[in-house]
């Protein structure tokens, strides 16, 4: 301390000053690390097969349920959540598979999320609606020969921080399509 | 007497209609001379074009700082809310209404930094207040509420008109109003919140006969 009364008058104002500034800050990293963000988490390992539709000949629709939840300190809000499908043609050339995503509380036709709201704590459901389209063989044998089907979720969602872009990954094994 | 209150069916409303015209088109057969005309703030905003996404909001340190301090419930609690007051209020005032908030909320009185800082605290909707498409945007408050509610009475030849902002919490804040509606009257009509912004689609209501309404309340 012996330092500072070597300083002049405007140098401990301006010492002083430095010092407020600092306590502030820290005040603030302080609290906002505290109080935390939202931790919004597809749980894809808890992935449920709801129901299998053979529609045709050619096609079938599997209907899974997938839960998510909110592990955060903070609400969180989806702005956006949608699946890509990431089974190229050059893998698998005997159906196109299409993906829908849709919350289980809002089921719609249009591919359109509504923003969802997930307060901290709690969860819900969200439906995905795999189509598989035959571009030859009975959908049947196309059932039977199935791949792992790679998926990747993209999701928008805002907390307390900025807006957020994630991506979450999952692969559908063949059994979920071979099976019954 | 029972207060009679009409919802009106619209289609979406977006920032490509004109709210007057839009009113004239749903309601012009349904209402007469004696009517008035409740038109919900959210709509009357969005079609003032006063719907932004989240990715045309930049927030300043201030907005990012400011929102930690407000409870989730509320709109400005993202940084993204809490800029759209800046933007609209002044970055100066809304710090000033926090640090005078604040001190007042220590010493027990709530809700200071709402009186302080502008109408538009009270008004702004952030993510999920509104219906599709607008909810992933910011909607901020309607501009001039009063001279729009002039317009709608003097398009549609009725009694008058209101912007009120409504919700299910029993809460009716009235923006605006024609010369010849009280805005206590309204607000105690509209308590029940007749309008339906969600999928409903029914920001409009024209409340009949409110000359005869004043009478009996």
């Amino acid at each position: 301390m012996d330092f500072f009364f070597f300083l002049t008058l405007g140098e401990q104002i301006i010492f002083f000053i430095l010092l407020s500034i600092l306590i502030v800050m820290t005040f603030f990293y302080s609290y906002c690390k505290f109080q935390g963000d939202e931790n919004f988490t597809i749980l894809t390992e808890q992935t449920s097969l709801l129901e299998k539709k053979i529609l045709s000949s050619k096609k079938a629709s599997f209907i899974f349920k997938i839960p998510y939840f909110n592990f955060g300190k903070q609400d969180a809000i989806i702005l956006d959540v949608f699946p890509r499908i990431l089974l190229p043609q050059e893998q698998f050339g005997q159906a196109i598979v299409t993906a829908k995503l849709e919350d289980s509380n809002s089921r719609r036709d249009d591919y359109y999320m509504e923003a969802l709201p997930v307060l901290l704590l709690e969860g819900g459901d969200f439906y995905l609606t795999i189509d598989i389209e035959s571009t030859e063989n009975n959908i049947a044998t196309v059932l039977t020969n199935m791949v792992d089907v790679p998926i990747a979720f993209y999701y928008e969602v805002l907390g307390r921080c900025h807006l957020k872009y994630r991506k979450h990954n999952f692969i559908f094994r063949d059994e979920y399509f071979t099976a019954n | 007497m029972a207060i009679e209150i009409i919802p009106i069916k619209t289609r979406i409303l977006t920032h490509k209609d004109d709210i007057v015209e839009a009113i004239r088109e749903y309601c012009q057969t349904k209402t007469t001379k004696d009517d008035v005309i409740a038109v919900a703030e959210s709509v009357v905003a969005i079609t003032q074009g006063r719907a932004v996404a989240p990715e045309n909001i930049h927030p300043c340190l201030l907005a990012k700082i400011l929102c930690r301090f407000f409870p989730q419930v509320g709109s400005i609690s993202t940084r993204y809310g809490m800029q759209a007051l800046i933007d609209e209020e002044g970055a100066m005032r809304v710090f000033c209404a926090f640090i005078v908030g604040s001190l007042a909320k220590l010493i027990g009185v709530k809700g200071m930094f709402y009186n302080l800082a502008g109408e538009q605290a009270r008004l702004i909707d952030d993510f999920t207040g509104t219906m599709p498409p607008y909810d992933k945007c910011v909607v901020y408050g309607p501009k001039n509420p009063v001279e729009l509610s002039e317009k709608i009475t003097n398009a549609l030849g009725c009694y008058g008109a209101v912007v009120a902002d409504v919700n299910d919490l029993k809460k009716a804040a009235i923006l605006g109003t024609s010369k010849n509606v009280s805005d206590a009257i309204a607000s105690k009509i509209l308590i029940d919140n007749p309008f339906g912004n969600g999928s409903q689609k029914t920001p409009i209501v024209i409340i009949k006969n409110y000359p005869t309404i004043i009478e009996t309340i």
